[in-house]
């Protein structure tokens, strides 16, 4: 890539300013601050972009105007030329690149124009070169040159490929994590890495392990000696029974010693004892059998002579006398009836109780009847059954009698009561006659008019008459006053004519409503009489009134309008005469009442037709009201009437009922006195009524019976008293026998008896008893004889024994059986003693013990006996020791097969082991990873570095004119070195400024030279040549100058030298002041 | 013709074996995994009695230590005892681990076993539990621990035997894993020597090496680090008349040894991941027959939860929370995570970084060109970790390690410095 030209229109202090670049080497030129630092970062940015704002410095805004940003005509390696535009407006500094199609420099632009990105920019265009590599590769000022200087040797390295590959540090970062993870498990002469730490554990276990005893050697030691052991034990086993007899012979001969010393002497006494063996047990026994029963048969005949003995006294005391014997079956006979005797005696008293009872009975019976009756006339009542049924029927006779009386008495006063109640109500009805007559007197002062007292059907006809006059009257003033009316008015015409039409028709109207009015008043008054009937009455009579009035009125206007002549008037005042008339038949004050009806005659005003109608209204009430208190009148009278006649009917029917009663009572009292006469006769008391008398029969009955029972009664008691007598006679024959008897006989016989019957059997005892001690007397005798023939025959035993043993007395045989028995007894003892020396022995053991006996004294046996204690004991100790050795090793050996410690402690081992083993396998994948990087690393270094050093020997050669021909750079050592042409190795540390500054120089434009094949950049040196002399600067402008035959190259200048000795020296430098 | 018999073959019950390989391990767990050889024993026993075998041939390292644990030792005497009981003859020889110069304890064997001696090759008759003669047995112990000479070119056949069955406790055809004691070559065994049956020991994996005549390895009683996965047991090798054999598998451990990798290509949370090294789990578990499961987890493939993974807390976290989900319970069939690696790498195309000209490149194809030459890879090898492997304990410690330099250390080097880079890269 070549620049061709640069447009800036704004950057730092540039503006506006265009810059031909189009030369293989330029030189830019300018004093300080004239801007070709600036110029330099234009470059940059348009390649790579403007700086951040952070740094002002860098991003470089323009000062004096113009679009931040401008362009670059730049030629690709194809040879096309293209703008390379960037705006920092545009797209926050977008890079804009346009091709041209003509010649460089002509502003003729192609139509395409492409945006873009800044990846794909550089990896087109630039040769993937980033803005990084750049700076350190192309655009070099003098620090960055020195920062060569700098370089260790690893960085170098990193340097070198980064140049290559730009991930120097991931690599430094992978190889950093891999070395820590080393470090962290394993150093060589570490302690705390793990697997140092794990070797560490592991020789301790390998240690604990060596110190443990060998399991299978101890078991083995163990089993030899518990074999020991048990051998030891059962050779004790077999020595010991053999002491153990020995020594229980020894015991048993000490501690029998004693026994053995008593056996001897016995067998001696049993020497001396021996002939009583003769005796056998039998012998003794029969002997012994004969000795006892010779007592028994003593002691028997003893006690058979004292019994004898006893029954002679006891005959002795038997007495008894026959004469009292015989008596026996009579007495007893007499005592069979003293049950019944004391019968009798209970039964007398009893019936003594009954008849006083009895007798009491009827006296009180008897008294009841009558208090003069005596048991005589008891004894002569006889009541038949016509007495009894004349009784009843005197009873039923009286109670008839009784009962009519009554009934009249009843009616009697039934009638006296109803008397009176007919004479009140006959004085209560006249008294209101009376009064009905004082009120009609005071009626006429109420009603202003006052009626005549007439009778009723007259007061009818005079109304009657008034009033048909009166309508005569009224009808003749109307008639007059009409005619005067229609000629008075002409206009009225219409209504006369109507009226006249009408006329014939309202009169009858009227008549008729009169006529019902006065009807319905009739009606009223014979209906009810009351308030109600008068109301109703002074009604109708002021609608008639009024009725009246109203035709009164027609009828006078018209007879005035018609009639004006006095004809009218003439039979006007007939009329008023005829009403005068009838008025006098009516009423006291007919002039007063004549006044007031017709008070219209003169003036037919309304005023005056009203009063005439109030007047004609209450004459009609007055003459009603005195209609309606006549008939009230009339009523009352009625009824007094007909009570008066009710009280006579009842007079007369009392007076006949008393008639009755009296025949009644005559009949009674005849009745009376038959039924005196009839108890008189039968001596009963008089006033004794047919009930009483019933009674009286019944109460004698029952004293009847009473006597007869009590007759009875009298009769067995005499009966009873004589067995009595008899009894006691007997009794007192029997008892003279008895003295006792005798004594009691007065008290009681039956006792008296009794003792005599007691004696009598005591008598009869006594014989019986006697009879029996005889019968036993006899029987002992019989025993005695047969007993002392026994005692014979047992002498006679005992003498034949006593010579079958062949000693002469009794006494001599009883000590050969007590000797005897010693024998026995001593045999006894030794068989005893013999069992306790020999028991469970054997014959053999029997025999050495006797032996043992025979040789030694006690002393002897007793030290022999501790001597072999002692041996037993001895052995008694080894055995337990060897027992409880064997339950140590039986307890070890245990201990050694539950062993697990030592299992435990291999497992760890192999545990530890195990991790060892895996921290290992890592350590080793770590260890080779970390050998390949550094082999890539050097890889790198020995075959790729070599062709960037060979570049730098070869520029450095050009530089110092040959004096140093070769750069070197050894993997792990750092610096770079340089070899001058006499093979000497210099270090760059060890160089002059300006020689060093040069190898940097070679070195930068060899790793440019190598990193970027692709796309050539153009090379940017900012004053690096200052420290150059003149001819290693002329050896520099020769090396750019052959460099840009393929790249580019611009330098940046301040110093006139420099300019003038690359311009001297490129022929195709172009210069750019600034 | 011979009789029908019927015997099992065992070998290398490591009895009272410690647990390797494994850093650390809850409480339940190690008591089972210590108490799992003897499990593995009794349920021999059990087996041989269940199935009526005639015997049982135990082709050496009964014990795991050559002369330490008394508790095997003791056990071994118990089981026979039993076996004793049934009449079954128990025949065996030593191996390297159990050899006969190592101590032994006092102990009486039961009559029913027979022990080969060191010296020379020795043969038995094994007979019928009816008493018929069914075989000759021919065998002999380690005398030390280490045998380097052929003992199978001794072993010569009886010609009255039935049926000729030998035992040996070797490497044939040196197998790399496995110290190369007493070897020889399967040529030679089923060469013209005769012999019906090799019931060999000393390979823990179980395989048959060659039928008619049969060389067979039984394996291992019990799983007992986590080299040795899947089902372990015994060979119940039933003879007919006509002498043709019919092998079959009992398994006998009680706790299995599992190893299940998933890769973590397409998961984007460990939430995901956690979720998916659950099933996997819980696959486990339906797989292990109901036993009890040592489980290792290997996260492999390429995605985007590398870096993660790549730090160690991560993985550490992730395995508690597995091991924590999962209860212990004794006497329960449980499973246990005792490990979760993390063999995986960023999501980097590698044919681009083949090509690529970089430092991660240029590291890549380095790589590519160590692992394309062991040599280059030894020297390579020996020089990145000559740091720790000259460390005098270190070194003596894990000198098969470092002296194996095996290659997945190469192969993850560079996926963790590639993860480095691009991670870092894409931080950056």
């Amino acid at each position: 890539m070549k620049l061709l030209k640069a447009e800036i229109d704004g950057f730092g202090q540039l503006y506006s300013k265009q810059i031909s670049l189009d030369a293989p080497v330029i030189v830019v030129y300018g004093p300080n601050e004239a801007g070709k630092s600036t110029m330099f970062g234009f470059i940059r940015s348009i390649l790579f972009g403007f700086a951040k704002r952070t740094l002002p410095n860098e991003r470089q805004e323009p000062i004096n105007g113009g679009r931040h940003g401008g362009r670059l005509i730049v030629r690709g390696a194809g040879e096309e030329s293209f703008f390379v535009e960037r705006y920092a407006t545009d797209g926050s500094g977008k890079l804009t690149l346009r091709k041209i199609a003509g010649m460089p420099g002509a502003d003729e632009t192609h139509p395409e124009a492409a945006a873009l990105t800044q990846v794909e920019w550089e990896r087109d265009y630039l040769g993937g070169v980033s803005e990084k590599l750049y700076r350190q590769l192309y655009a070099i000022t003098l620090t960055e040159l020195q920062e060569v200087g700098a370089l260790s040797g690893d960085e170098l390295g990193r340097y070198l490929h980064q140049a290559g590959w730009d991930n120097g540090k991931t690599i430094a970062m992978a190889e950093r994590r891999i070395a820590l993870e080393m470090e962290q498990l394993f150093k060589p002469r570490g302690t705390n890495q793990q697997m140092n730490q794990q070797l560490k554990s592991l020789d301790q276990l390998d240690g604990e392990l060596r110190k443990r005893e060998d399991a299978i050697l101890a078991y083995n030691a163990l089993k030899i000696q518990s074999a020991s052991v048990d051998e030891s034990l059962s050779l004790l086993e077999q020595e010991k029974p053999g002491k153990e007899a020995r020594q229980a012979l020894l015991g048993k001969a000490v501690s029998s010693r004693q026994i053995w010393l008593r056996k001897q002497q016995l067998q001696i006494e049993r020497e001396t004892i021996a002939y009583a063996g003769a005796i056998d047990a039998l012998d003794e026994k029969s002997w012994m059998e004969l000795l006892r029963r010779r007592t028994e048969l003593e002691s028997e005949s003893e006690r058979l002579r004292q019994k004898s003995l006893l029954l002679e006294l006891q005959q002795e005391a038997t007495v008894y006398d026959d004469g009292i014997i015989t008596l026996t079956e009579e007495a007893e006979a007499l005592l069979l009836t003293s049950e019944h005797i004391r019968q009798l005696k209970e039964d007398a008293q009893l019936i003594a109780s009954e008849l006083s009872e009895h007798d009491e009975m009827i006296a009180r019976l008897v008294t009841s009847i009558a208090p003069e009756w005596t048991e005589r006339q008891l004894r002569e009542m006889h009541v038949t059954v016509a007495d009894r049924d004349y009784v009843r029927t005197a009873r039923q006779e009286e109670l008839d009698y009784t009962r009519t009386a009554e009934r009249f008495a009843a009616e009697l006063e039934t009638l006296k009561q109803q008397e009176r109640e007919a004479s009140a109500a006959f004085e209560e009805a006249s008294s209101a006659a009376m009064r009905e007559a004082q009120r009609r007197a005071q009626l006429g002062d109420s009603t202003g008019f006052e009626v005549l007292p007439l009778a009723r059907d007259a007061l009818k006809g005079a109304w009657n008459a008034l009033d048909s006059a009166l309508r005569e009257w009224e009808l003749e003033r109307v008639r007059s006053a009409g005619a005067g009316s229609a000629r008075d008015s002409a206009a009225g015409g219409g209504t006369a004519a109507a009226g006249r039409g009408g006329a014939g028709l309202l009169w009858a109207a009227a008549a008729g409503a009169g006529g019902a009015a006065l009807a319905l008043g009739a009606a009223a008054l014979a209906g009810a009489g009351g308030g109600s009937g008068v109301a109703a009455l002074a009604l109708a009579g002021a609608a008639l009134v009024l009725a009246a009035a109203a035709m009164l009125r027609k009828r006078d206007t018209r007879s005035r309008s018609y009639r004006r002549n006095g004809s009218s008037q003439q039979a006007l005042s007939q009329m008023e005469q005829r009403v005068y008339q009838r008025l006098e038949a009516l009423v006291k004050k007919p002039q007063e009442a004549a006044a007031a009806l017709l008070a219209s005659k003169q003036d037919s005003s309304p005023e005056h037709l009203l009063a005439a109608e109030q007047a004609r209204t209450q004459l009609r009430a007055a003459v009603e009201q005195c209609l309606e208190a006549l008939q009230h009148s009339e009523r009352l009278d009625n009824s007094s009437s007909e009570l008066a006649r009710r009280l006579e009917r009842l007079h007369a029917h009392a007076a006949s009922r008393s008639e009755a009663a009296a025949a009644a009572a005559q009949t009674r009292q005849a009745a009376a006195r038959q039924w005196a006469g009839w108890l008189a006769a039968r001596s009963l008391p008089a006033g004794m009524s047919p009930a009483a008398a019933l009674e009286a029969f019944e109460l004698a009955e029952q004293a009847l019976q009473r006597l007869q029972q009590y007759d009875r009664l009298a009769a067995k008691q005499a009966a009873a008293d004589k067995q009595l007598a008899a009894y006691a006679e007997h009794a007192a024959k029997l008892c003279g026998h008895l003295e006792e008897a005798k004594a009691q006989l007065a008290a009681d016989p039956t006792l008296a008896l009794r003792l005599l019957h007691a004696e009598i059997r005591r008598h009869t005892a006594a014989m019986q008893e006697s009879l029996g001690i005889r019968s036993r007397q006899d029987e002992l005798l019989i025993a005695q004889r047969a007993a002392d023939l026994q005692q014979q025959e047992i002498a006679n035993q005992m003498d034949l024994r006593l010579k079958e043993a062949g000693l002469a007395s009794q006494a001599e045989y009883e000590l050969a059986i007590e000797h005897r028995r010693s024998l026995r007894e001593l045999e006894l003892e030794l068989s005893k003693l013999t069992l306790e020396l020999t028991a469970g022995m054997s014959s053999e053991r029997a025999q050495a013990l006797e032996k043992l006996y025979a040789s030694y004294d006690e002393d002897e046996l007793q030290s022999m006996q501790m001597e072999s204690q002692a041996v037993i004991q001895t052995m008694e100790n080894s055995k337990r020791e060897l027992l409880e050795q064997r339950g140590r090793l039986r307890q070890s050996l245990d201990q050694l097969l539950r062993e697990e410690e030592h299992q435990k402690l291999l497992s760890d081992r192999a545990m530890t082991i195990a991790s060892l083993e895996k921290d290992a396998e890592r350590y080793a994948v770590l260890a080779v990873s970390s050998a390949l990087i550094s082999k890539t690393k050097r890889i790198y270094e020995e075959e790729r570095q070599p062709v960037v050093l060979r570049k730098a020997s070869e520029f450095i050669g050009k530089l110092t004119d040959g004096k140093y021909i070769r750069v070197l750079s050894t993997p792990g050592e750092p610096g770079i070195r340089l070899e001058s042409s006499e093979r000497r190795i210099i270090d760059s540390g060890m160089l002059s400024r300006g020689t060093a500054e040069q190898v940097y120089l070679a070195m930068r434009l060899a790793l440019a030279e190598e990193a970027s094949r692709g796309a050539k950049l153009p090379l940017m040196l900012d004053d690096v040549f200052v420290n150059f002399d003149r001819s290693r600067l002329q050896a520099v402008t020769g090396l750019l100058s052959d460099l840009s035959h393929e790249r580019q190259v611009i330098i940046m200048t301040c110093h006139e030298h420099v300019r003038d000795e690359i311009l001297s020296n490129v022929k195709e430098a172009l210069l750019v002041q600034l | 013709m011979s009789v029908p018999f019927r015997f099992i073959h065992a070998a290398d019950l490591h009895l009272d074996s410690p647990f390797r390989g494994l850093a650390s391990a809850p409480a339940p767990v190690r008591e089972a995994l210590m108490e799992s050889t003897f499990a593995a024993l009794r349920e021999l026993t059990q087996a041989a009695i269940r199935n009526q075998v005639d015997f049982i041939v135990l082709a050496g390292d009964l014990f795991d230590e050559a002369d330490r644990s008394l508790r095997a030792q003791l056990a071994l005497v118990k089981e026979w005892a039993k076996l004793e009981e049934h009449g079954i003859a128990v025949y065996v020889i030593h191996g390297n681990h159990d050899p006969l110069s190592g101590a032994r304890a006092e102990l009486k064997l039961p009559s029913n076993v027979v022990v080969f001696g060191s010296d020379q090759m020795e043969y038995r008759p094994a007979y019928r539990r009816s008493g018929e003669l069914a075989a000759f047995i021919y065998g002999r112990s380690y005398g030390t621990r280490i045998v380097t000479e052929n003992m199978a070119a001794a072993y010569q056949t009886q010609p009255e035997a039935p049926f000729h069955i030998a035992m040996l406790h070797g490497n044939v055809d040196g197998d790399g894993t496995h110290d190369p004691y007493a070897p020889c070559e399967l040529q030679e065994l089923i060469g013209s020597k005769g012999f019906d049956y090799w019931a060999l020991g000393h390979i823990h994996h179980r395989r048959v090496l060659h039928e008619y005549p049969h060389v067979v390895y039984a394996g291992n009683l019990q799983g007992r680090n986590p080299r040795e996965t899947g089902a372990k047991g015994c060979l119940m090798i039933d003879v007919t008349a006509a002498k043709v054999l019919d092998l079959s598998f009992v398994p006998l451990d009680s706790v299995r040894w599992l190893e299940r990798s998933m890769s973590i290509t397409g998961i984007g949370s460990e939430q995901e991941l956690l979720l998916q090294l659950e099933e996997q789990l819980d696959l486990a578990l339906t797989e292990s027959d109901g036993r009890m499961v040592m489980l290792r987890m290997v996260l492999n493939g390429r995605g985007p939860l590398h870096h993660k993974l790549m730090e160690p807390v991560v993985t550490r976290v992730l395995l508690e929370q597995l091991q924590e989900g999962r209860a212990l319970d004794a006497g329960e069939r449980w499973i246990h995570v005792y490990a979760l690696e993390a063999n995986t790498g960023a999501e980097i195309r590698t044919e681009e970084l083949e090509a690529e000209d970089s430092f991660a490149g240029e590291l890549y194809r380095m790589s590519m060109e160590l692992s394309k030459d062991q040599l280059k890879w030894r020297a390579f090898a020996q020089d990145a970790i000559k740091g720790a492997a000259s460390h005098a304990k270190l070194g003596r410690l894990l000198r098969s390690e470092w002296e194996e330099l095996p290659e997945h250390w190469l192969e993850q080097g560079r996926e963790l410095v590639l993860g480095l880079l691009h991670g870092n890269e894409r931080e950056s």
